[in-house]
């Protein structure tokens, strides 16, 4: 299969399974890219891949998609379940929809772009690595966020970034509530720049102002005497 | 887990059986929920008619509920679904008075839910099972919401089973995937206030609370906004009424529900898979947050 340059999966009548294996095969025979049809919102597809490849999922997907990968990049036309980019230690993915709960969870490296709004708990124990979401964020995004860095473009539910022990959160528009344990500080030299040329890479609008956002380290150390904001946190 | 779905016609005009799309709905999250499968249909009322629904510990109880329900009002159309029986009776009065009537019949004989637009139809097992006993496929009206059930707090029966309602108070069912952790603390409050429960089922709370605080003179919606600060737990939930439905969400967003809207219908599931194996058009669906309400008219 070395010499395909694209390979071509139609989901329809193919189990699970046999399509993650037949990509992992084009990814070890350096295949250069798999586009993938019929997703119809099918969960688990392109899990587990480990060798560089491509993805081009053609249509919504499902939970966990690009789940469990190394160095694998991804276009997705259209939105995405529960989970996508679960774990990822390199690569990116690129949701050209919306992402369901959770997207980009534990992310290790590389970079989850989200062109509309992200569900709940986007980011939530980020360890490294980009999450961008155009749109807005919801219900407590940036959750125990441990490093890396989540740019929102437009609002946030409330409790983003609670708990947060490091990294940075990028905010465009307003927060209905500020997780526990975070404050806004100036950004650095340069730091900006970095976030509106990765906006611009990604061909995304960049709103008016940023705020810079990362933990106060207020909740780093147990206090007894703060005892109320450890009752608050969740 | 337990699963939710449903579709909804915003006009009588649709060009897919609204039957054959709640089972495929349900059919794609059975795995979700395989204990038990139960739907809400909504019908037109042209009369006197009131969809009657009677959990039965006993499947051989069948004909005598029938019977009874034939003296209290005559039988339109009925099911004898061997522990559930569902029944369409024209009946003018008081629906406390028929839930009193079938009841005293045995105490194993409880009424799951009356109502002039509402039917709740329950089996065991899958929506497979639903069809084979109440042909499902066949409706064909403007609403068909369900929930596949996994037991976690209660025994796998009718009884049990949902969606539950506040009985004599008609039309309202609802559909509850998640738990109530303060359960028996609600219960035993509103037990006080005089509501009957006939289940051991943590969301029988539900229907209760939004028939009590809108007893209190609360609007459908405000009831629904209080129901999420009194109810303590994980819950997305679905409430039927005679004239819209609602998805309720709690405050941590942490059981799923997508919804997909377009000037026709509006469809959701647990599921983003089994919604678009329902419609079976690869529609954008979006996610409801933390804390929302999200009512529509009929």
């Amino acid at each position: 299969m070395a010499n395909v340059e694209t390979l071509t999966i139609n989901c329809s009548d193919k189990e699970t399974r046999e399509i993650n294996n037949i990509i992992r095969k084009a990814a070890d025979d350096g295949v250069k890219q798999v586009e993938i049809l019929n997703t119809r919102a099918r969960h688990n597809i392109g899990v587990g891949i480990l060798k560089p490849i491509h993805l081009i999922y053609r249509g919504h997907v499902g939970y966990y998609t690009v789940g469990l990968c190394d160095n694998v990049t991804a276009e997705i036309h259209g939105s995405a379940g529960w989970g996508v980019g679960d774990n990822l230690l390199a690569g990116e993915v690129v949701v050209e929809g919306n992402a369901a709960s959770s997207a980009a969870p534990s992310l290790r490296g590389g970079r989850i772009v989200v062109k509309g709004d992200g569900g709940p708990r986007a980011g939530i124990y980020l360890k490294s690595g980009d999450v961008i979401i155009g749109g807005n964020a919801g219900y407590m995004s940036g959750f125990m966020m441990q490093n890396g860095r989540m740019v929102i473009c437009g609002n946030a539910a409330k409790g983003l970034g609670d708990s947060m022990y490091q990294g940075q959160i990028w905010l465009g528009g307003e927060a209905d509530e500020m997780g526990s344990g975070v404050a806004q500080v100036d950004p650095e030299d340069g730091e900006l720049d970095a976030v509106l040329a990765l906006l611009e890479k990604h061909k995304m609008k960049a709103p008016k102002a940023f705020k810079k956002l990362q933990s106060d380290k207020s909740l780093w150390n147990f206090n007894k005497h703060d005892f109320a904001a450890w009752k608050d946190a969740l | 887990m337990c699963g939710v779905g449903g579709i909804f016609y915003k006009t009588e005009v649709h060009s897919q059986k609204t039957g054959e799309i709640a089972y495929r709905i349900l059919d794609g999250i059975y795995r979700r929920g395989p204990d038990s499968t139960g739907v809400t249909l909504w019908h037109n009322n042209d009369g006197n008619q009131l969809y009657v629904g009677v959990n039965c510990d006993n499947p051989s109880d069948g004909a005598r509920v029938l019977e009874c329900l034939d003296e209290l009002g005559s039988i339109r159309q009925a099911t004898d679904g061997k522990g559930y029986i569902r029944a369409v009776i024209d009946y003018s009065g008081a629906e406390a008075d028929l839930v009193t009537a079938i009841e005293a019949l045995d105490p194993g004989i409880n009424v799951a839910s009356v109502g002039r637009h509402l039917e709740v139809l329950k089996h065991m097992g899958g929506v497979a099972n639903l069809d084979a006993q109440f042909d499902l496929k066949a409706y064909d009206g403007r609403l068909a919401m369900g929930l596949t059930r996994y037991a976690t707090e209660s025994g796998i029966d009718f009884t049990n089973g949902q969606p539950l309602t506040a009985r004599a108070n008609s039309d309202m069912a609802i559909m509850h995937n998640g738990h109530i952790t303060n359960y028996h603390h609600l219960r035993s409050s509103y037990a006080r206030k005089g509501y009957d429960f006939t289940t051991q089922n943590d969301s029988e709370i539900i229907p209760i609370m939004l028939i009590d605080e809108m007893s209190n003179g609360a609007s459908f919606e405000d009831a629904l906004r209080i129901s999420i600060e009194k109810l303590d737990g994980c819950f997305t939930y679905i409430a039927v009424t005679n004239d819209c439905f609602a998805l309720v969400k709690d405050n941590y967003a942490a059981k799923p529900a997508v919804v997909a809207e377009t000037d026709d219908l509006v469809a959701f599931s647990s599921d983003p898979q089994s919604l678009r194996e329902g419609v079976l058009a690869d529609m954008d669906v979006w996610e409801p947050g933390a804390g929302e309400v999200h009512i529509w008219q009929m």
